[in-house]
Formats: structure tokens, sequence, C-alpha cells
């Protein structure tokens, strides 16, 4: 009897391994029989006990959650009849209540809890045992018939891969025929030509040069056309004039600016947190100059990809060749621009939902995909699994926040390996030369030097996070950057004591193997943005050493460090925005004095517990030399005993009776002297001062477990780190466990077989240059967004797609072939019959007029008024606030006009947006937004009238238009129309303009006659011209 | 007001294109032809909505939201709870199982500090710190078991005002506007008067989200200066208007050039008409702020001449809102003033802070029933007061309530509501639920059945779903309704 559908079936014993599993193995045997004998016949007073009491309570307690007839039943399970108790294992045993999982959850007995919402009343818990004791007495109705349970479609990847388009691997589509070849410019032009006659219909005429040159530079550069330039473009009789108008384009500067700006919308990019205080992202500005770079440099969009998942851990970064700059690891600043929560209540849970929009945002952005959807459930519509979204999420999971010293990171990691590669020299060489000195037991030490295994068994009462005492066999070194070398220091590496006035100097061995950051780590600079205190007290950035993230049951750690030491736990990946109010016990400091201490860290009175949470600690180096050699969950102190070897040699040379003035002693003080000499010209060259941007971390590969409902609090089965199962299968190699995985995720991501990346990224590309994407949803690709109008769009998209990934990624050059189309250069001629037949010009039979984003509004109003400042990058200039904006974490305000600058560098403050970019429908930066709203609203007008910027502004483009003395009014006229619009102004409009330049004088009470370059009356005009719709519409 | 007093005629209000209506509304064709038929939607004037017509007849034509932000404790207010005081001073988890809280500083059980006392035919008891809301009690639906989802602010705000905890969503005033439009072209359909605190998670309370922005919360301050971009910086009307006559010539002579003799684009003509709703907005939202025409006797009714200077602010919001329905405005929401930069969150000093609090907006709320009574509008205006959750019965610290999600009283009033009223209980300890559990989601269904929408059927489509308010959760709360 096959009550449940497959998958359900699974579901349900995903649901039973919770934390019951000794319950599974008394009860099989009892459910196996249960459902062998179905037709149990229940006297009638049980029936009635069933229908009075229980039948009620599983109505109102359960059935919201446990019913097929509401839908997904949670977990699988439905409780509709009482085959449905007896199908899922374990969770009724007739006759045997505390046997049942039904009762153990409801009496709040282990971790699962039903209801969620609150204990049931004791006698409600009684009536369950009891129904479960008598032996789930339940009448035979038809919804007991097995029959019931085919309303569920179930849910099945190779059907949903097979029926939707997305899963299927583009193709190049072979040329369809066109009738007006010569209208072709290109093969886009072949496809949408043939459509066009298909449907009867025309391509408009094309647009006249002008027009075109103002298009293309406010399409591709966000910025109003050089007069100078419409002037040489339009005149150009040459007919690849415009084509080399839109390389002049490509090459600016200004369109990287402009796909950034796109680009940052996906990103749900934002410099602050949001939520109740707004804290900063510190340095996010990096990650936009980043963007800006990318574009401008034509870095191949694979390549853009793959250092934003995982730019932290390319084989060869990308580096500056001026300043040594790693350029790839700012890219993973992706990962955290979303939203954070300053003091969650429940740090798990908080977690969770950081990661959701993480992967979202991913899926989104990268993969068209809504995988944010699979978070609580199998998706809907889409082939994507619930454990897809939680393979995902354990990449992101398995890593953590930092701040990364991009500018100095490649140079120091050089001198980390030459410090390495110098201690290993000074071990070869001392070593004997202090064998020499202490006779045969100095023989052993230097076979045992790098043998430094603590040689007590593992204690069960602790659970090591870290051990960096093993050599060779340590946990690995995971850093924030180079600071702690690519391997710990081992027992017995030679140490050179400080010299004492008069006395020789004298040796030491480590007793003990560590992870070491040298002193001169402890005096890097940051030269950005820190963390905000209490974590940002020290100038972390560089100087973190991570362990691996454990799951640890008591929450007491203990840490064996030397030095003065910042010890940050990371609980379920928790970073304090602020200092409290909770979780103060999460960060200490630590000062050693040179000695090797256990410090004890108690986590508790944070937190709950019962149940374990994820934790990695972050060490940073406060001041000089730091040591750190076990992290240790464990509510006693470890007791620990070194190394003999070591220990005994140093006793020998700490000895008062110890020689140092012997030959053979000299000889090793005088070898380690010049070693140390040696050293000291490696530390020399470390680069002390950098930059920081918010970067990834990776660390050791955790699998997640599914959350029931996307409930941390409810875990279900573990979900191995892997690629979607609808394009990569089931089987796929095991992830790594040394590292996250996320460069596997973007080898996946850009493997050929993937049908989506390259899609995506030409569909957005289009949207962008024709207001609409071929796939009108650019960031939903699945069952739910909204396919291509016709096989033939589709077979463009696919064409280009397929084309962009064969010839290198090249975002520049996918621009190039579609705006010097003929398609894009048709005129905005909207004819009446064409209109009529597709009113939405789906099929493009004109180019759509369109409205410019507030970014560019604003950019042109800066530009034609002389105030615009081109300085591409850098930080960004605190937003202006307005007396009408309030609320907590409200900033000083920023300069009205911006300094000049572009949108682009206002600061993204997610609780103070810049007001007039979002009256023009800037999003709010909340998750992946590829397509924005266009919106017509009278706050949008009342801006352009009464924004003291935009009149400050005009005031501005008055005063430039007056410049030059000699010019008569029309010439000026004319010149205003040249900058705003591209054109010089018709007859008509050149009268309408003096005429009302005479009027509005008159109202200032002048004469224009006598006062021609009267400013007030010039002003209004250029008020009045940002206020045309001209201004803001793109013809 | 008039309606007829624009200098020409030529201005029309701006909406949805029919075509955006059809794209994006869940009703479709079938909902248009069927609009047709029963010819209501022609009753609506001003701003239009995307529902053609009325789901089922609905009482209310407005919403006034009381937001009472930070939340109000349920036991010190409307649910009075004296098994509190047998177990005074007691470790709460010796009583009930205690959930996290926001600070996690839990103290005793703390009985509440305002006795309370039945008021009117109904006998409802309300506590000592509302006694003006008391004396209109009989117009209330008082509803006791009201839980949110979140233990904090941003969150169980987001979610109290979009149905969601995320930011970023519409809010109810803005689905509301969407679907109903607004009485009044010369005003925006959902205004929020700010009293002086932007509830943590900031505007976006107010978002019109994925919705088209004309629905976005207005945001306007109780006092002259009013709304950004609203005073126009020429000297006189007269000369801004030059300048819009010159933009509206050349606006004309680019229609016609880009259209190159065929139809005019949407987008453009739209923009060309927003332009003059801006302008009339301009001289109308001045007009709504001044309150010199309302009588002595009216002001003094409202707090306007309080001694405490957030009566007198509230008090204005109150009658601000009255003005705003008067107008057609469709959803208007108060918030609350700044009372020592704090408002009902009290974490300590509940003795205080809660007296001052109510001091503040019992009063005007009061004024604000009796006088949209006395004028006939509180039939059809929904007025709704809450918080975003209630505060735990036991203390933190020693003299203050955590938050508490678990349960909590709200009320509504007019458009529909069965007043004098009581629905669902929560515990011997005012903490949890025990009887008629209801969530935010029952309160937005409720609001718009009394408004006569139907949750279920007032979506938008975005990101390839039909969203909604009510996401796919939500039940009338039936008992409520008269």
């Amino acid at each position: 009897m096959d009550i449940l559908p497959r998958r359900n079936r699974a579901s349900c014993c995903r649901l039973i391994s919770v934390g019951v599993v000794a319950l599974m193995v008394p009860t099989a045997a009892a459910a196996a029989e249960a459902v062998l004998t179905p037709a149990v016949v229940h006297q009638a007073a049980d029936l009635e006990f069933f229908e009075a009491k229980v039948r009620p309570l599983l109505a109102q307690h359960c059935a919201e959650c446990h019913s097929r007839q509401a839908g997904d039943p949670e977990g699988g399970l439905s409780f509709d009849s009482r085959s449905d108790f007896l199908a899922a294992e374990g969770v009724a045993v007739a006759g045997k209540p505390d046997d049942s999982l039904l009762v153990k959850v409801v009496r709040y007995d282990g971790e699962l809890q039903m209801p969620p919402d609150g204990k049931l009343q004791p006698e409600v818990i009684q009536t369950f045992e009891e129904w479960v004791r008598r032996g789930l007495p339940w009448p035979a109705d038809r919804t007991d018939s097995g029959t019931a349970t085919t309303a569920v479609e179930p849910f099945d990847i190779a059907k949903r891969k097979a029926d939707h388009w997305c899963w299927h691997p583009p193709q190049v589509a072979s040329m369809p025929p066109v009738q007006h070849a010569a209208w072709c410019r290109n093969d886009i032009d072949r496809f949408v030509l043939a459509r066009l006659e298909s449907a009867g219909l025309e391509p408009a005429a094309e647009a006249s040069r002008a027009t075109l040159v103002r298009r293309a530079a406010e399409i591709l550069t966000g910025l109003p056309a050089d007069p100078a330039d419409v002037e040489r473009v339009a005149s150009d009789a040459d007919s690849s004039g415009f084509e080399r108008y839109v390389d002049q384009l490509l090459a600016s500067p200004h369109y990287g600016e402009r796909l950034a700006r796109h680009w940052l919308d996906v990103a749900r990019y934002g410099e602050t947190r949001g939520h109740e205080f707004d804290y900063p992202i510190p340095n996010a500005w990096q990650y936009r100059d980043w963007v800006v770079k990318a574009f401008n440099a034509d870095l191949p969009y694979d390549q853009f990809v793959r250092e934003q998942i995982a730019g932290d851990l390319v084989e060869r970064p990308r580096v500056d060749p001026q300043t040594g700059a790693n350029a790839s690891v700012v890219g993973t600043g992706f990962w955290f621009l979303g939203e954070a929560v300053h003091s969650p209540v429940d740090i798990a849970q908080d977690e969770a939902d950081r990661v959701d929009n993480a992967v979202d945002t991913f899926g989104k952005a990268f993969l068209g995909l809504a995988l944010g959807c699979a978070r609580c459930h199998d998706h809907k519509f889409d082939a994507i699994s619930n454990e897809d979204y939680y393979a995902i999420a354990g990449m992101l999971m398995s890593s953590s926040y930092r701040q990364v010293p991009f500018e100095t990171v490649e140079a120091n990691r050089e001198v980390a390996r030459r410090l390495v590669a110098a201690d290993a020299e000074a071990r070869d060489r001392l070593l004997p030369l202090l064998a020499a000195t202490v006779g045969p037991e100095g023989d052993q030490l230097v076979a045992a030097a790098a043998d430094t295994a603590n040689t007590l068994p593992p204690d069960p009462r602790e659970t090591v996070i870290a051990d960096y005492t093993r050599g060779a066999g340590s946990t690995p070194i995971m850093a924030d950057a180079a600071a702690w070398g690519p391997t710990p220091v081992p027992a017995g590496q030679p140490v050179l004591l400080p010299a004492v006035e008069g006395l020789p100097r004298e040796l030491r061995v480590e007793p003990v193997g560590h992870a070491q950051s040298d002193a001169v780590w402890s005096a890097t600079r940051s030269k950005s943005e820190r963390d905000p205190a209490p974590l940002g007290d020290v100038d972390r950035a560089g100087r973190v050493l991570r362990t691996p993230k454990v799951l640890i049951k008591d929450g007491v750690i203990w840490h064996r460090v030397r030095g003065h030491v910042q010890i940050f736990a990371v609980v379920d990946g928790n970073v304090p925005l602020s200092g409290g109010p909770l979780y103060g016990s999460h960060l200490m400091t630590a000062n050693t004095g040179g000695q090797w201490q256990w410090i004890r860290q108690d986590l508790r009175r944070d937190l709950v517990w019962d149940n374990g949470h994820v934790v990695h600690v972050e060490y940073a180096a406060v001041a000089g030399a730091v040591a750190v050699a076990e992290t240790v969950a464990a509510t006693e102190e470890p007791r620990r005993s070194d190394p003999p070897l070591p220990a005994s040699i140093n006793r020998r040379l700490a000895d008062s009776g110890f020689d140092w003035n012997s030959a053979a002693a000299t000889r090793a003080v005088a070898e380690a002297v010049q070693l140390a000499a040696a050293r000291d010209a490696i530390v020399a060259d470390a680069r002390l001062e950098s930059a920081t941007a918010p970067a990834i971390l990776d660390g050791n590969g955790i699998d997640q477990y599914v959350l029931l409902k996307g409930s941390a609090a409810r875990r279900g089965e573990l979900s191995p780190r892997r690629f979607l199962e609808a394009i990569d299968g089931v089987e796929q190699p095991a992830w790594p466990t040394q590292s996250s995985g996320r460069t596997e995720l973007a080898d996946r991501v850009l493997a050929p077989g993937n049908p989506l990346t390259s899609r995506v990224i030409v569909n957005r590309i289009w949207h962008h240059l024709f207001g609409r994407g071929l796939v009108p949803t650019t960031d939903n690709f699945g069952k739910l967004g909204e396919p291509a109008a016709d096989p033939q769009a589709q077979a463009l998209l696919d064409t280009l797609a397929v084309r962009f990934r064969e010839e290198g990624w090249s975002v520049k050059r996918l621009v190039k072939e579609i705006v010097t189309s003929s398609t894009w250069r048709m005129s905005t001629a909207r004819d009446a019959q064409a209109v009529e037949r597709d009113p939405l010009n789906l099929l493009l039979h004109h180019y759509p007029l369109r409205r410019l984003e507030g970014e560019a509004v604003r950019d042109k109003i800066l530009a034609v008024s002389g105030r615009l400042d081109r300085t591409v990058g850098g930080p960004s200039v605190e937003v202006y606030v307005s007396p009408f904006q309030d609320g907590r974490g409200k900033p000083g305000s920023g300069p009205l006009d911006g300094a000049g600058r572009r949108s682009l560098y206002t600061k993204i403050r997610r609780n103070f947006l810049p007001s007039f970019l979002l009256a023009f429908d800037m999003p709010v930066p909340f998750q992946a937004m590829g397509r924005r709203n266009v919106t017509n609203v009278p706050a949008q007008a009342l801006t352009l009238m009464n924004d003291p910027f935009v009149t400050e502004q005009a005031s501005l483009w008055a005063k430039e238009s007056l410049r030059d003395e000699s010019l008569p009014p029309e010439a000026r006229i004319d010149s205003m129309y040249r900058d705003a619009f591209a054109r010089v102004p018709t007859e008509e409009e050149r009268a309408a303009a003096l005429e009302f330049l005479a009027a509005q004088a008159g109202q200032h009470g002048v004469i224009l006659a006598n006062e021609p370059r009267h400013e007030a009356t010039w002003t209004d005009l250029a008020h009045a011209l940002i206020n045309t719709k001209e201004f803001i519409f793109v013809p | 007001m008039s309606r007829s007093s624009h200098h020409c005629g030529r201005f029309r209000p701006a909406a949805l294109s029919r075509r955006q209506w059809l794209r994006t509304s869940g009703c479709g064709f079938g909902a248009v032809a069927a609009a047709a038929l029963l010819d209501r939607d022609a009753a609506r004037a001003g701003l239009a909505g995307v529902l053609p017509a009325l789901h089922h007849p609905g009482k209310a034509t407005s919403v006034i939201f009381l937001y009472m932000d930070g939340g109000v404790s349920q036991v010190d207010s409307f649910d009075p709870k004296p098994a509190l005081e047998q177990h005074a001073g007691k470790d709460p988890h010796t009583l009930f199982k205690v959930d996290a809280t926001q600070f996690n500083s839990i103290g005793t059980v703390l009985p509440s500090l305002w006795k309370f006392k039945p008021y009117g035919k109904s006998g409802i008891p309300v506590s000592d710190l509302f006694p003006h809301i008391g004396s209109v009690i009989d117009e209330l639906a008082v509803i006791r078991s009201m839980t949110s989802e979140f233990p904090e602010h941003t969150n169980a705000n987001y979610f109290l005002h979009t149905g969601s905890g995320l930011q970023g969503r519409p809010s109810m005033g803005a689905w509301t506007t969407y679907g109903l439009g607004s009485d009044n072209e010369e005003l925006p359909g959902y205004m929020v008067i700010n009293g002086g605190l932007i509830p943590p998670g900031g505007l976006d309370n107010f978002t019109n989200g994925f919705l088209p922005a004309t629905f976005q919360g207005t945001v306007i301050q109780p006092n002259a200066m009013g709304l950004a971009n609203m005073k126009p910086l020429e000297k006189s009307a007269e000369h801004q208007l030059a300048k819009l006559d010159l933009a509206r010539r050349l606006d004309r002579r680019f229609s016609e050039r880009t259209a190159a003799g065929g139809e005019a684009s949407d987008a453009l003509e739209s923009a060309i008409a927003n332009q003059e709703l801006a302008f009339r907005m301009q001289t109308q939202v001045p007009g709504l702020l001044e309150l010199s025409g309302e009588s002595a006797a009216t002001k003094r009714a409202y707090g306007l001449e309080a001694e405490y200077k957030p009566t007198q602010i509230f008090g204005t919001e109150c009658l601000l809102a009255r003005r705003m329905v008067e107008r057609g405005v469709r959803f208007v929401e108060l918030t609350c003033p700044a009372i020592n930069a704090d408002r009902w969150d009290q974490h300590g000093g509940l003795r205080e802070g809660h007296a001052n609090n109510a001091r503040a907006v019992d009063q005007p709320i009061a004024a604000l029933i009796r006088d949209l009574k006395d004028r006939g509008m509180l039939d059809s205006t929904l007025v709704v007061w809450s918080g975003e959750f209630g505060r735990t019965p036991f203390s933190q610290g020693s003299d203050g309530r955590d938050h508490n999600p678990q349960a909590f009283s709200m009320w509504m009033a007019g458009g529909g509501v069965k007043g004098g009223t009581v629905t669902g209980a929560t515990d011997d300890f005012g903490y949890r639920v025990v009887e008629k559990k209801f969530m935010i989601h029952d309160l937005h269904a409720t609001m718009l059945h009394l408004l006569g929408v139907d949750h279920t059927q007032l979506t938008y489509r975005f990101s390839g779903r039909n969203m909604r308010l009510t996401d796919v959760y939500g039940h009338v709360i039936r008992d409520v309704v008269a």
C-alpha cells in the first residue's frame, strides 16, 4: 500500500530521524505489523472517543500543517487517516504511547516539539496518549481508503526538468529566412525581422544619427552625449561612424559605472545593514569599485562570476601590476551585502535567514532561479529540491566574514612563506649545533623535532576545535591574510632569547607546536573603516587565525595561547554589528605575558546550549608575537603533557651550570644571530598598511541539515554540499572537506553543461539595452517567470548565449553587437497598426521610448549644469538627508548636490536611501532586482519641480550658458538644447523659449532686451527644460 | 473642497494603465468584464485602484491605523489578569514555559500596575491607562488573542505592516490603495502622519515594495511643513505655472515627434499627467494641514490645547486623519510622538513610560472616534489600534516588561466592526493565547474584508507569483464583523 508518494515517504523518514533514533529500534516491527494488518475492528466506544475527543484535536492542533487537504503536509506527514499514521513509521504505534513519536513530541520531550507554538494542555496530551493506547481507533471512511492520496503531485525533478525550457541546454539556432535581408546588419536583426515579417509588420525606420548618439551615450554610460560628439558623428558620412562612436563609449570609464549600477541592483548592494540601527558594512564601496573596474576592463563574465563566488580561492588571483593588490578577492564581498540584525534573539535562526538571503541572491543573480523558494520545502513549481537549497547553503555556512587587506595580502603571503622557510632553515642549521652542546640527548632532539604529537589519548569529555601542536598533522591554518603563515611552528623550533647586557645570548627551543603570528603582523594598520566596536577595537584585518567550525555541546571553550590576543568565538556565524545587548561573552581579549596559558571562555550566560551550537574561533593578534596551540571545548581545564624532549632540552639550556661560553654554544648562538638577522631582513619586506574590503573567508566544509519549514529549531536530514540535482544529477563527486567548496560551486555554475548562466547574463544585457529582456523576468527563468514571447525570441537568446560563452564571455562584445544592430537603431515611431497588433512591442517593431533611471536623471542634471565631478571610484559621498527623512541611526546629512559625484557614489544607507533616487524607483536593496519598477508618480514631478537640488543645478546651468558674454540669446538656447537633448531646437521651440524668457523677465521685474543675461530669468528656462519629458525620456 | 477648481480641464487622474491592470492584477479579463456588468467602478472617482468592483459589500471605505509603536502591554491595558496578583514575585519558569526574549533578562511575575474597571453598556474592562478610550468602549471590538511571529521590533514591524518579517514588501496601506484607489485625485491614497518617531525598520514600513510607486505611503508631518518638495520655490504660483506651461508645450511636441505619426507612448502621456497632479497637490496639501477652520471645541476635544506636548501632537495627528478621510484618502497611518525619545517600548520604567504614552494618545483617540461618529463617518471609517506585539507578564529588570509576541491585545472600531465585544483569550497570565489565536495575516484579511475586499483575490504579479498581503495565510476574524 503506497500511501504516500515516494518523496514524502523519504521526508517521513527524515522527520523521524530527528533526535529520536533510539525510538525506531523497538517500534519498527510493531509498525510493520500494523501496516500489514490494517483491517482492525474498533469498538464503538473507541470510535466514539475518537470522534468526540481526538478528531477535533487533530483538526485544531495538527491539520494546519499535517493535512493533505491543506496542501503540502509538513515533513510529508499528513494525519488525514489512520493509514497515514501507520504508514509514517514510528509516529503512532498502536497500543504503545511511549513508543510513539506523536506522544513524545506533544509532551515536548526532546528536540522535536509539537505543536511548535506552545505546549498543549495536559489533558489534551493525555487524550493523545489514550488514543494511542486504545490502538488508534478511527472509523473506516472514504478518506481512509488510500485513494485520496493522489491529490499531492509528487516532486519529480526529471519530469519538471523535461517540462521547462530553462533546464534544456541552449543551442545555436539556424538563421531564419527573411525577405528584406538588406535591413539586417547582423544575426540579431535576422531573428527580429523574421518575427516581424511573419506577423506582417515592418520595423520602424532608423533613428537619426543624432538621436542614436544621444541614445547610445545615455544607455551605455548613463550620461548625456558630448555635443561635440553629436556633431561629429552626425555629420560623419562614413557608415561606420556610429560603430566607432560605440567603441568610444565602451572605452569610456563611465561605461563601467553604468553597467555597475545595473549589477548592484542584482547584488542587492547596500553599505549598511538596515534593520534597527542601520550599522555600516565597512568598506562595501570597494566591492562597488571592483564591479566598475570589472566592466571597464571587460573582465570575462565567467571570471566575473567566479571571483564573486570564490575569488578568495582562485589559484592565481588577479594582481594589480602596479600596487600588487589582489583584485580577485574583493569580488567576494558579494556574499555580505545583505541586511543583518544586531542582536538576534535566536542566532541559529538569524544565520539561517542571512544565508537564505545569500543563497537566494546567488540563485537569482547567476542562475535566474528562485532558490530561496526551496528553503522550506521542495520548490512548488521548479526542479529545485529542499535538499538542493541546503546543499548550497552548506557552502556558505562553511565560510565566514572578514575584512581582507587586499592591497598587501599577496605581498605578505610571500613574506610569510619566506619566514616559514627561514624557520625551517634555522631548525636545520641550529638543531645540530644545539645537539652538540647538550650531548647525546641532542641527537634525539634533532630527530624528534618534528615529532610533536600530543601523546595523551583523546579525552572523551573534550571536543577539540583546533590543534596546532602536531606539526604537519595539525589543523590546517586558515587565516584572513598571511600573518599566520602557511604552516604551524613545530615544537623544538630554536628560539634566540633577547640580549641581556653583559651576558652571553642564549637559546631555547619551543616547548609545544603552535600557530604563530610574528610580531610584525601586530603592527599592520588598515587604512579603511574597521568593523564597529567592540570587534573593531582591534585592527583585525590581516591578523585573524580562524579555526574550523565544530558543533559543541556545553558552551565552555579553552584556548591555549601565548601573547596578547583578541579571542572571538563565532557562534552560529554571528558577527556582532555593535556592542550588545546580547553575546558579550563571545568576544574577549587575553594577555598571557609571553607564557603559555589555558584561557577559559564561558559562553553559557548568553545562550541555551541544550542542543549545542556550531562554533569557530577567530584569534587576532593585539600586540607582539601571538601563538595559539589548541582550542578545546570542555567544561574542565584540559590537561596536557608537552613533548618531553623539548622540555628536557630547555631544562638543560636554562640550567645555571650550562656554559654559554663554550665553543659549541658560542658557535650556535653566532649562527642563530646571523639567522635572526636574515629573518629580520625578510620581516622588513612586510607591508604594513592596506585598504580593506568585506570578503569571504573559507573554512572547513560542513554539510547542513535540511531545516524543516526553514526553521533552525527543526533539523531534518543532512544534505551534503553539491550543486543542483537538476543540472548535475544526484551522484556528484564528493565536495571537499577542507574547504567550503565554493570553487567547485563556481565550476558548476560555469560548466558548459549549465544551461542557465550564459542565458541569464545575455538576457540581462538585452534587458538593459531594450528596457525589457527577451525573457522579461530577468531574475527568474523558472516556471513562475515569464518565458520568451515566442520561439524565435527564445532561439535568439539561446544563439547569443552559446556564442557569448564560446567567444570568451565578453560583455563589451555582446553590447556592441546589440547596439550596432538595425534593431537597436530603430526609431521610437509607433505605427498605429503595429501597436494595435502588438501593444507591448514584444516583437520590437520600434525602439521603446524609455524614462531614464533616477541615477541617470540626477547625473544628467549635474552634467548639463557643469557641476558633475567625473572622478571614477572611491569612498562614497554621504547621502543627503532631508528634514523629511527620520528614523533610528540617522546619519549626518551629506551635501545637497552629493559633491557633484555621480549617483553611483552616493552612500547607500538602507534606512536612508537617497530620496531623489527613490522617487525614481531605485529599488530597496533587499534581494536581487535585475528589473526595476518603472513608475510614474507625482513625487517624480514634485522632485523636478521643487527639490532644492534641482533648482540649485538649474541656476548653475544658467550661469554656465551665460558665461560667454558675446552670444545672442538664440545661441544660448541652442547650446542648452544641445547639452540636454543632443539636438538644436526647432524654430518654434526657439521662439517659445524666447517668449518664455521675455515673460519670466517681466515676472522678475526686468526687461530682457535690457538685461539679456539676467540670471534668474535664464534659471527659469533651465528649470523648465529639466521639467520637460524630453529631458528624462530617451528617444 | 472643490474638485472643479483646476485652472483648466486638462487634468486627469494618474493611474495604472488599463494594460497594467490586466497584466498584473489577479482578476484578468473576466473580472473586468464582470465589473462592467456590475457597474460599480463607475462610482469611484479619483485615483483608480486595480479592483474593478468590490468582492462583496463592505461598510468601510477608509482606514485609520493607530500604530502603537513599541508594543503596549496587554495585561496593563485591555486584558486584565488577576491571577498575576497571586503569583506576583514568582519565577515565571515555575509556572509556564518561557520563550527566549530579546534581552533574556527574565525577572519575576509582575501584576498590572493599573486598576481595571468596566466601561459602557458592554462592561468591558479597561485599565486606568485609557479612561477616555474606555468612554467609547461600546464602539470597540477588542481582540485579546493576537500574536506575532517576531520577538523584536524591526521584523515585527515589517510583519505587522506588510505581512512579512522581511524588509521591502508592500505595506497594508499600499495594498489597500492599490486595490481600491483613492477618492481624491489631488492627494495620495496612502498617507502616514509622522508623530515624531519613525518605527524601527524605517520608511520601509510604509513602502509600496514591488507595487507601483503610486501606492507608497506619503509621509507627512503634523505641522505646517507637511511634505517633501511640496512647497514651490518660486515667488508665485504664476511664476511656476509659466515654467510648467512651457514644459507642457514642449512635451506635446516631443510626444508627437517620438510617436512619428503613430500612437503616443503611454509612459510619456502618464508622466505628463502626473506633473499636473503634482501641481494640484501643492495647493491641496497645505489646505489639508490648515486647521484654523476647526472649531475651538473640536481642537480642545482632540487635545490640541492639552498641557502635555505629546498629547497636542497626537491630537493634531488624529484631527488630520479625520480631515484626510473626509477628503477621500484611503488609508491613514499615525505614528507615535517621541516621549523621552521612546514610545511604548518599556523594558524599564513601565509605570512612567506607559502612563506618558497613554497620556499622549488616550484623549485624542477617544475624540477621533466621537468626532467620526458625530459626523456620520464612523460607519465608513475603520479605526485600528495595535502595536507590533505585546509585553511579558513578568518583569524585565525590576520595573520593565520585555517583548511578547505570543499574545497581545488590539482593537478595531467603526467600518462595520461589531462594537462592545471581546474576542479571544489568553492564559491566566496573559502570556499565551488559549482561545481563538489570530495572527497578523488574520488582521489583514479582516481589514480588507471590512473594505469589501477578499484578501485572497487582491493580488499582484511579481517575481512570477501572484503576491498577496496575506501571502498564503489569513482568515477573516468573523467575531468582529457586525
